[in-house]
Parts: structure tokens; sequence; C-alpha cells
């Protein structure tokens, strides 16, 4: 119940005004200060909290999605998925959905995969006479696999958060990732399969040798980043600072979109990215601070040992409270907020991190498609400038096919745990 | 004042890029030490993770500057200018009050540290050094913010206030 009233009074100062981090640091330190009335060692925690060795991906992460953004990695792409797909049953749309798993896969964010795959193949994918519904619906799906599909920051800071093998959850994620997007790519099939090119196309993208050649250079950083840690070659630290020095040979030499100043200006948006993200957690440090003072997550624990609640059932509750707090809050806070909460009863219960962090992650999947602080449907609205009732009402079958992989992942914890199980890592 | 503010603000995040460039190198080189000189670095974990507070603190003031610290966006495209101003006001009011806070209890930290001679796990690197980064970050952090209040207070318009209802997220990267 405190638990509850504390998601409450944050949300009530967030929709006030506060960015999250001072939201969750202000109301911590008020709660303490009522409680406890006083506060130790504040500046030792932030400090301490900040100070990760796995937290050094993230800003790294963030640099090598800057660079490939700016590199317009994104046209050769689409490019090469619509020259290889035109040809399938509801082909463009597939292209589509193929361009953002692979867009996601180097990006690692969901907003940002919209965004750039949305511009070039929502035009495309009307002028193949695909409903306006079922286009913008396929790019907000599509770009919500940036988080599910390895490299993943949020995957990153809820390893830190929980001290969970993050190579065992890059592993997790990959196959409900690989076939959400096979999900998509089947229902495209299924309801737009009469898209066709017009007569007399002159306006198709272009893939000549040259643009396929240059998409493989793009299709090959995810498969170093995620093959030099699933090898063990790299931490997911290092493969992050290996990949970024990849990113930036590919932009330089092969795609040679990135101007000096371009990079320079990258490096300068991935440490503000990094720093808005991280800002997070000097919040979260108090946050974690205050619910070990008031014995919240022991109180949880207990009264879920007293309730009698099953994993199951514990499980949909959990999902049920992200679900609705991914209303209203993004993945980092939603992460940072609910962890420390969950995590005793998880080990209570018996639930395996990795499996419930592949749960969390197309949970939050689903949060960012659904109003309304949906980023992916505000960036769709202003691409195309469509009513944004018609870009919301776009989202509902995607929205059920992510549930439905969730009731998947609960009832077959394998789909997750197989890969990181086949690698060694236990999951 | 204001651009006295701004000016600090990105010299601050200049060198947080700097600092970022400085990790990404740090990070490859540790890799390049193992494998190709046989010989692993073992410090640079640890500074790698002082390099990213600095980036995170240092990178903060600008990220208010431009009020891209993440919350919830939607009520204020929904109501109107005048409860816009005044939710704005209570954000730039609440980073201040943060930083106040940080500046004061990092600091505390700081001095204590080198009260006692606390070290880290690199040779000749006393705690301290890094864990100035915190008040540091704190106080730009203060100065973009009380700047934006006062701006606001007077009825003015602080640099890279959000207006438009339809605008996208500034940074799309943060928003996963």
């Amino acid at each position: 119940m405190t638990f509850l009233l504390l998601m409450v009074a944050l949300v009530a100062l967030l929709y006030a005004g506060m960015p999250m981090f001072a939201g969750l640091f202000l109301l911590s330190l008020g709660v303490l200060w009522a409680t406890e009335g006083t506060v130790a060692a504040l500046g030792e925690q932030v400090f301490n909290q900040l100070d990760g060795y796995l937290l050094v991906a993230i800003p790294l992460f963030m640099l090598m999605a800057h660079v490939m953004v700016r590199g317009r990695v994104v046209d050769d792409l689409y490019a090469a998925a619509f020259a290889v797909l035109k040809r399938v049953r509801g082909g463009v749309g597939i292209a589509t959905v193929l361009a953002c798993t692979v867009f996601a896969a180097i990006s690692g964010s969901s907003v940002a995969t919209a965004l750039t795959v949305g511009k070039i193949a929502i035009p495309q994918m009307l002028r193949y006479g695909m409903s306006r519904r079922g286009a913008f619906g396929v790019v907000a799906a599509g770009g919500t696999l940036g988080i599910l599909i390895p490299p993943s920051a949020p995957m990153v800071l809820y390893a830190y958060i929980t001290e969970t093998s993050v190579s065992a959850l890059f592993a997790a994620g990959l196959i409900p990732g690989l076939l959400m997007a096979a999900a998509f790519a089947l229902y495209c099939m299924a309801t737009e399969g009469k898209a066709a090119a017009p007569e007399n196309d002159t306006a198709e993208p272009q893939a000549d040798t040259k643009t396929l050649s240059r998409s493989l250079w793009a299709l090959s950083l995810p498969a170093f980043v995620l093959g030099g840690i699933y090898f063990g070659i790299f931490t997911a630290t290092e493969a992050a600072g290996t990949g970024t020095l990849y990113a930036l040979v590919i932009s330089a030499l092969v795609y040679r979109a990135v101007s000096l100043r371009d990079l320079w200006q990258g490096v300068e948006d991935a440490a503000r990215t990094a720093s808005m993200l991280l800002m997070i957690i000097v919040g979260a440090a108090v946050y974690g601070y205050m619910l070990t003072k008031l014995r919240i997550p022991q109180q949880l624990t207990e009264l879920v040992v007293a309730w009698g609640v099953g994993r199951l059932g514990f499980l949909i509750m959990v999902m049920v409270l992200v679900f609705v707090l991914g209303l209203v809050l993004e993945s980092f806070s939603i992460i940072l907020v609910t962890m420390p909460v969950i995590m005793p009863v998880m080990n209570q219960l018996a639930i395996d991190p990795v499996w419930y962090g592949v749960l969390l992650t197309l949970n939050l999947e689903m949060a960012l498609i659904s109003p309304p602080v949906a980023l992916n449907l505000v960036v769709i609205k202003a691409i195309t400038g469509a009513p944004m009732s018609e870009v919301n009402r776009s989202i509902l079958p995607y929205m059920l096919i992510l549930a439905g992989g969730l009731a998947l992942l609960i009832c077959y914890p394998g789909v997750a745990l197989w890969l990181p199980r086949t690698l060694g890592y236990g999951g | 004042m204001t651009r006295a503010a701004a000016l600090l603000s990105r010299i601050a995040a200049a060198l947080s890029g700097a600092v970022l460039v400085l990790c990404l190198v740090l990070i490859c080189l540790g890799v390049f030490a193992r494998y190709v000189l046989d010989a692993p670095i073992t410090w640079i974990d640890h500074v790698a993770g002082w390099l990213v507070v600095a980036t995170v603190m240092l990178a903060a003031p600008e990220a208010q500057r431009r009020f891209e610290h993440i919350g919830v966006d939607v009520p204020v495209r929904t109501v109107g200018p005048r409860w816009a101003r005044v939710m704005f006001l209570f954000g730039v009011v609440s980073v201040a009050a943060v930083a106040v806070i940080l500046v004061q209890q990092g600091w505390e930290t700081v001095a204590f540290s080198r009260m006692i001679g606390m070290a880290t796990n690199v040779e000749g690197v006393p705690l301290w050094w890094p864990q100035l980064l915190v008040p540091v970050g704190a106080a730009l952090l203060l100065v973009v913010a009380c700047v934006q209040a006062i701006t606001l207070l007077r009825g003015g318009r602080p640099e890279h206030l959000p207006d438009t209802p339809d605008d996208t997220p500034r940074d799309l990267l943060a928003r996963e």
C-alpha cells in the first residue's frame, strides 16, 4: 500500500512538471525526512550509484547509436530490405519490419528507430497502397523492437540494478525479439498482402550492388557486438566501446556521410543523452535508500508469502503494474522504480531474473506504444501529420501481438531462456 | 547572466563530450592491451567508472538548459500557456533544489574522504578527486536552473523552452 501511495505521489509530481530525477530525489528525501528526521551520506550514495563499470556501456552504446544515426545507415538498410522483399506478398511492410529490426539492434532505441525508418518507409508503404493504419502501425510497432533486440540500454540498466549477467539478458532477448519481428511481418503479410508497386514506378528506393554491400557493413555491427559478447571476447562494456569504434570506422570509411563536425555533435549529444538517462539513477540512489529504510521490499515479500501468491499470480500482478506505470513513465524510470521492490520477492519465489528481464522489456515495449506517453506514436504523428486518434488506432493489433508474445513467454520461459542456457550463462 | 550561464553550461557539455571520448579510448585501449600486448591494464575499469560520473554530471547542466531532462511532458502540452509556465517554473525550481542538496551533500562527502585520507584502487588517486565531480556538476546545474527560474519569474522566456504541442521529443535516443 505504501509503495502504491509512493507511486501515485511520484506520478503527481511528474505531472506537475518535475523531471524524473528531481521527482524521485525530492519525494524520497521528503519521505526520509518525515520518517527518519535525517539523511546521511547522500553524496556518497549518489557517487557510488553512478560509479559502476557496467554503466559505462550505456553512454558508449548511446555514442554508437548517435554515430550510426548520423551515418544515414537506415537509407541503405531500407533500400536493401525493400529490394529483397518487394516481390513477396506484403513485402513493402515486411521490408519495414526488417529495417526496423536491424536498425533497432544498431541504435537500441525504439523512438529513434520509428523516426528514422518511418521517414523513409511510410511514404513508400502508402505509395504501394498499404492502408494508412497499416503503415503507421508497422513502423510504431517495429520501432519497439529496439529495446528487446540486443544491445539494449534498458537491459544494461536492468542488469546493473539486479546484478544479473548482461550477456545472459542480451541472449535471452534475441529469440523473443526476432519472434515478435516475425509476428509483425506475418500480420503485415496477412492484412496488407495486396499492397503492390504503382504502375510506372520511378520513385522506389534503388538498391544497387554498392547499397547492398554497404548494408552488409551496417548488418555486421550488431553481429560484431553480440558475437564479441557471446564468444567471451569482450565484456558488455568493452563490446560497447569496440562497437562504437567499429561504427566510427564504418561511418567514416564506408558511408562517408559524417563530417568531423557531425561526429563531435554526435559525441556531445551522446553525452547529454547519457546524462538524461543516468541522472535518473541519482534520484534512484535516494529512492533505493528510502525503500530500504521503510522496509518496503521486506513488507511486500512478507505480504506475498502471507497471501500465498504463487509465481504466476505475482508475475501477472507485476506485469499489470508495469504496464500501468508504462502509460506515464519511460523504461529507465520504470526499471529503477520497480526493481528494488520487486527483486526480493522474485528471489523468494525463485523467479529467474533473466526471464523476468525479458518479460519486463516486452511489457515496456507495449508501454512505448500505449497512449498517453506513447513516444513512438508522437513520432509518427510528427512525420505524417495524421490525427493522433488515427495513429492511436493503428497500433491496436500490434499491442495484441505483443500481449500474445508476453503470454507466450510467461507460459514458456524456455523461449527466452534456451539461448542463454545453451551459451552457458546459466539463465 | 543568461549568457554567462549558457557559456558555462556549454563548456561543461563540451568537457563532458571530451570525457566520453577519453572513456571510449581507454576501453578500446584496454581491449588492445589485453589481446595484442598481453598486458591487461587493470586501472582502466575504475577510471572508466569515474569518467561516466564526469560525463553525467558535466552534461546535466546543458540538458537542463535545453529542458531535455526526462519527465512526463504530456500535461504541459495540454494546459494553456499560463499553466505551462507555472509547471516549467515548478520543474526548474525542483531541479535547483536537488542541485543545492547535491552540492551540500557532495561537498560533505568530499571533505570527509579528504579528512580521513581515503584512497581509491588506483595508486596515487585519493577518493575525493572523483567524488568532487558530484558537487561540481551540481553547482553548474544550480546556476543554470537558477537563471531559468529568474527568467521565468520575470516573465521572460528561457532559451530552448518547449512551446509547440506537437513537438517530437528532442532527444529521441534518450527515449527508448
